[in-house]
């Protein structure tokens, strides 16, 4: 009982949703639909498509950058010994502190004087900026948790630091990379303050920005809304449960630790 | 093969006392050398001054005579074994053997061919292609001792190799490492905190205390004739005796150390012999552990496995008087001349 309550506290909004976005629009207000129709996915037309497709670039774009400079950085942070150290984890982490709402204006004005403007590039720069944070803390404590003497041991092997860092510690770090990758991944596929703000081309926007500006001046279009939602919320529950399995894999492999 | 010279080695880290203090330290080519300490003496710290994993803030390290300060871990022709193994999870047995080699840009052939010799003499040939998880406790000894051997290096550096396995196979792998070095004839540098495995593998033993070295030697030389109470205290099972001199019916206030072999135990009374009550009579197999109360102090002797001692029960002991060793009243060094 305690469980199908769960289930229908969590699945019953998406189930809704869902259910939504094959209602036909004009019986939107009845109880029951007469029929089901894939009217409101057709009705999304070629520009949401183009969103989803900024969207990936994006949040793809974003991901990679922050994985890549978020696990060279938590290596360093975690297995090096240098000046500044604390300094740079401290001051990664205070980023994270600023409100996005306070940030807008100036980062407008920096990305304009950059040239970056309306362009998804634009949009990444600032995302992994602020996704790297997370990333830096996750993998920071994934590196401290592997032990040193693997470090030492490659560095006797004629490693240079960075050649024990790809060959050694990247293969070892795919469970810890495949969570930063997912949540990276999430916040900037749902980033709707940003996205707004800094791309005026309809052509460049992404999926929540589309979905946000559906709604016309008298009409609310509920269905294709549903439907849209429906569209941007698969990929990412696919995300996931690939992503999963090789979390699960990593972890039970437990080779690292006896 | 090289020798290893460390000259007023010093390494201090922020915000504590020396964790190496001036340490100078010759070790030959070829030679078997042991570092032995306490935990926190600085051993394993020298051995990472030494592989370059770490920096002296001064003095300086000279491997076959040529300073290798600034040397990458790499550059200096040397191998390590950690406690841990510190073996490559994600590769397998023929990975791990071949990953120092494929860093150094060796060709397929011959890294092929190191490989198979390596595991030959390891008798890990059959085990080329399974993960470090599948292996047990004495595979993956082996294996991290291959990872070293295959470079071909001059030298070695082990750290507390065999502490991660049961006393069994320890003693095995303790055989093998001591036919490995005369076979390779290289140079090793073996630290452990255990007094015995230092005793039976060395050719010479270097015993440090929280980064000052007390004293080198061979075995022999250690165990008869320590620097100081520390260098006595610490080797031989059960350990030495120290008491006044009074209690040993001997002349002056300094302290007296006694060797627990070295006491020999009477049932009955005779000429030159002390009395003493039996406090415990520990039963080890070969021989029982006999620890007595004389003059207010406790003392431990062995005696053969027979001898009959119950808690309570007097016994008189003797011992030869030049085998007692003689501490200065401060009980930091020995004096070295004999009774």
């Amino acid at each position: 009982m305690k469980r199908a309550l769960a289930l229908l506290f969590f699945v019953g909004p998406l189930a809704w949703q869902l259910l939504t976005s094959f209602w036909p629009e004009p019986e939107l207000t009845r109880p029951l639909p007469s029929a089901l129709t894939l009217a409101n996915y057709a009705g999304l037309g070629t520009t949401f498509a183009r969103a989803v497709l900024n969207s990936l670039l994006v949040a793809a774009g974003t991901t990679a950058l922050c994985l890549a400079v978020g696990a060279s950085a938590a290596f360093a942070v975690a297995k090096l010994e240098f000046r500044g150290r604390s300094l740079l984890f401290g001051g990664a982490l205070a980023i994270s502190m600023f409100p996005p709402i306070a940030t807008v204006s100036p980062l407008y004005l920096v990305l304009r004087a950059a040239g970056l403007r309306d362009t998804l590039a634009g949009l990444i720069l600032p995302y992994a900026t602020f996704a790297l944070p997370l990333t830096l803390w996750l993998l920071t404590s994934f590196f401290r948790d592997l032990p040193d003497e693997l470090y030492r041991a490659a560095r006797v092997d004629g490693c240079t630091p960075w050649q024990a860092f790809v060959h050694v510690f990247l293969p070892l770090s795919w469970p810890a990379l495949a969570t930063s990758a997912i949540l990276v991944f999430i916040f900037s596929w749902n980033e709707l303050l940003y996205a707004l703000s800094f791309i005026s081309t309809p052509s460049k926007r992404t999926i929540p920005v589309a979905i946000a500006l559906f709604a016309g001046e008298h009409v609310e279009p509920w269905g294709q809304i549903a439907a849209a939602s429906v569209v941007a919320t698969v990929p990412l529950a696919f995300l996931t449960l690939f992503f999963q399995r090789r979390i699960v894999a990593g972890l039970t492999a437990g080779a690292v630790k006896e | 093969m090289a020798s290893v010279s460390l000259d007023r080695v010093r390494k201090a880290f922020p915000g504590a006392p020396d964790a190496v203090h001036e340490l100078s330290l010759e070790i030959a080519d070829g030679e078997f050398v042991s570092l032995v300490g306490p935990s926190g003496c600085g051993k394993s710290t020298t051995l990472n001054l030494i592989a370059g994993l770490d920096q002296p803030t001064s003095g300086s390290i000279r491997i076959d005579g040529k300073p290798v300060e600034g040397l990458e871990p790499g550059e200096r022709d040397i191998a390590m074994v950690f406690q841990s193994y510190a073996l490559y999870p994600h590769k397998d047995v023929r990975g791990n053997l071949a990953f120092p080699l494929e860093v150094a840009r060796l060709e397929r052939s011959e890294i092929d061919k190191r490989i198979a010799e390596t595991a030959e003499l390891l008798g890990i040939s059959k085990l080329l292609s399974h993960k470090p998880r599948e292996l047990s406790g004495g595979q993956r000894q082996r294996l991290a001792l291959g990872r070293a051997l295959v470079r071909k290096p001059r030298v070695y550096l082990l750290d507390e190799p065999l502490s991660n396995l049961d006393a069994g196979l320890r003693a095995q792998m303790r055989a093998e490492l001591r036919r490995l070095h005369q076979k390779l004839r290289a140079t090793f540098i073996y630290v452990t905190h255990d007094q015995a495995e230092a005793m039976t593998l060395s050719d010479r033993i270097a015993l440090l205390r929280a980064g000052e070295l007390q004293q080198t030697g061979t075995p022999r030389e250690i165990y008869q004739r320590p620097a100081n109470r520390f260098v006595a205290e610490f080797f031989g099972t059960p350990r030495i005796n120290v008491v006044p001199a009074r209690v040993l019916g001997l002349e002056g206030d300094d302290l007296v150390g006694i060797r627990p072999e070295q006491i020999e135990l009477l049932s009955e009374r005779a000429s030159g012999v002390l009395e003493a009550t039996v406090e415990e009579a520990e039963m080890t197999g070969a021989e029982l552990w006999v620890t007595l109360s004389l003059g207010g102090e406790s003392m431990v002797a062995r005696a053969p496995s027979d001898f009959a001692a119950h808690p309570g029960g007097r016994v008189w002991i003797r011992f030869p008087a030049d085998r007692v060793l003689r501490f200065e009243q401060s009980g930091r060094t020995l004096s070295q001349t004999r009774l």
